[in-house]
């Protein structure tokens, strides 16, 4: 949490108690300060956002920021009463394609548990640690396996705890199309293990 | 896990802790660079002192280029245009190379039952009248969404496009996150005409086609004519050797 207040002025910390409403009413007034700290509050998210679309940290940082770039600028068309996350997410969701798309990236990032990266800084949280590590491998595979359509919707939900209306709102696409799509890729993901399973059986 | 499979619920609880797990890149420290971006925007004056200046939306600023601004935009170089899914790049240089090769829908998309496409895509498009597609396919965009394509095999009723086995190709997208890209070498090889009253494209000459599924991007050349329009939320690109007013007809006739 200390990076909450590196690097910045000691007077913006103070809208650190402001809600996003109020922040976006000053930041739509044209005070930068108040919309930083937006961007502080969200830019894990929408780091870890662009990542899933790009696999790519300097991409997703560059498309990050760029969004939030954007988003001040269009923060007009903000309505009110409207959630601030699932609205910076979709600006954050399109950049990441474009910028996909214009770099032409066809290698991917695999997504890893953190314990893989042999540094033990983080242990397993207890829910996944019941399901053993070949499991969780095993899961985190599957996922990688899913059609972009039902990965994007099922790591948007559950990798990155999304809701359903938020995970629509940033995908562009319709709460019904993310219950069917969450379906279909729970399907496959049942399946995906019920396979792995035979097979290491 | 073959003799417990998760139910739903299980697996969702499963995947959201694994969640927690996840080893993410560390994320930048946005908050400086990008406040540090506008504040250097607004003391150049580059962009609107008040976010809500900048309210002029893509689409609008679009039509508004469509009106009367093509010529000028031409001397600063590339422009796009857009209609649904479909985007139109116009830029001198983009004359394809005879070495591209002609659509093929095989290699965008799966193919398919009509009705299959349909449950796949969760749209039903509207279809031209006179003889079924003799084959269909799904594409799986890199957004996520799906479109459908129909092809038509050369006949009397749809002769023959140049340098394809087709005579008739629709595809049919839903949305507005453009997934075809075109890209015509002159402004005037981009005819604005209307289709049932609204706004569509009539591109009559050779250019070059990208279209970006989840499996990457494909360009091909387009030897035929292309017409794109929009009905409420799906947008049609239709490919066929027929002249403007027949393929307009077309496009006016399906229901």
């Amino acid at each position: 949490m200390t990076d909450r207040v590196e690097g910045r002025p000691l007077e913006d910390v103070g809208f650190a108690r402001l809600d996003d409403v109020e922040l976006v009413g000053r930041a739509r007034d044209g005070d930068v300060s108040a919309y930083g700290e937006l961007v502080e509050r969200y830019r894990e998210v929408a780091f870890r956002t662009a990542w899933l679309i790009t696999r790519s940290s300097a991409d997703a940082d560059d498309a990050a920021q760029e969004a939030f770039v954007k988003a001040f600028y269009a923060l007009g068309r903000f309505r009110v009463g409207e959630a601030f996350r699932p609205w910076i997410l979709r600006i954050v969701s399109n950049e990441a394609k474009n910028r996909r798309r214009s770099t032409g990236r066809r290698e991917r990032l695999t997504v890893r548990l953190a314990q893989d990266r042999g540094s033990g800084d983080a242990a397993p949280s207890p829910e996944t640690a019941a399901l053993g590590h070949e499991q969780r491998e095993a899961l985190l595979h599957a996922i990688d396996g899913l059609p972009e359509r039902e990965r994007l919707v099922v790591t948007y939900r559950y990798l990155l705890e999304l809701s359903e209306a938020e995970t629509a709102r940033a995908l562009g696409i319709r709460p019904g199309t993310v219950k069917s799509r969450l379906s279909r890729g729970l399907a496959r993901l049942r399946q995906a293990l019920a396979t792995e399973g035979r097979d290491d059986g | 896990m073959a003799d417990r499979t998760p139910t739903d619920g299980q697996l969702a609880s499963a995947l959201t802790a694994l969640g927690r797990d996840v080893a993410f890149p560390q994320a930048p420290m946005l908050t400086s660079a990008v406040t540090a971006r506008l504040s250097a925007e607004r003391a150049r004056g580059a962009r609107p002192r008040v976010p809500g200046l900048a309210l002029i939306g893509r689409r609008r600023a679009l039509v508004l280029v469509a009106a009367g601004l093509l010529a000028l935009l031409a001397l600063a170089g590339a422009t796009r245009l857009a209609i649904g899914a479909f985007e139109v790049r116009v830029q001198p240089q983009a004359t394809p190379p005879p070495s591209l090769p002609p659509v093929e829908p095989s290699r965008i998309g799966d193919a398919v039952s009509e009705r299959e496409a349909v449950a796949q895509a969760g749209f039903e498009p509207a279809l031209p009248p006179g003889p079924a597609p003799d084959e269909v396919y799904v594409i799986d965009t890199d957004f996520g969404d799906a479109g459908i394509l129909y092809a038509w095999r050369p006949s009397a009723a749809y002769p023959r496009i140049e340098g394809t086995d087709w005579g008739l190709m629709l595809i049919v997208a839903q949305g507005d996150q453009e997934f075809v890209s075109k890209s015509v070498d002159r402004f005037d090889a981009l005819v604005e005409v209307k289709v049932n009253g609204d706004r569509a494209f009539w591109i009559p000459a050779p250019h070059e086609v990208s279209i970006t599924t989840d499996q990457g991007s494909e360009t091909f050349s387009v030897t035929g004519n292309v017409l794109i329009w929009q009905e409420g939320d799906l947008s049609y690109r239709l490919e066929t050797s027929l002249g403007r007013a027949e393929a307009i007809a077309l496009a006016e006739s399906a229901s």
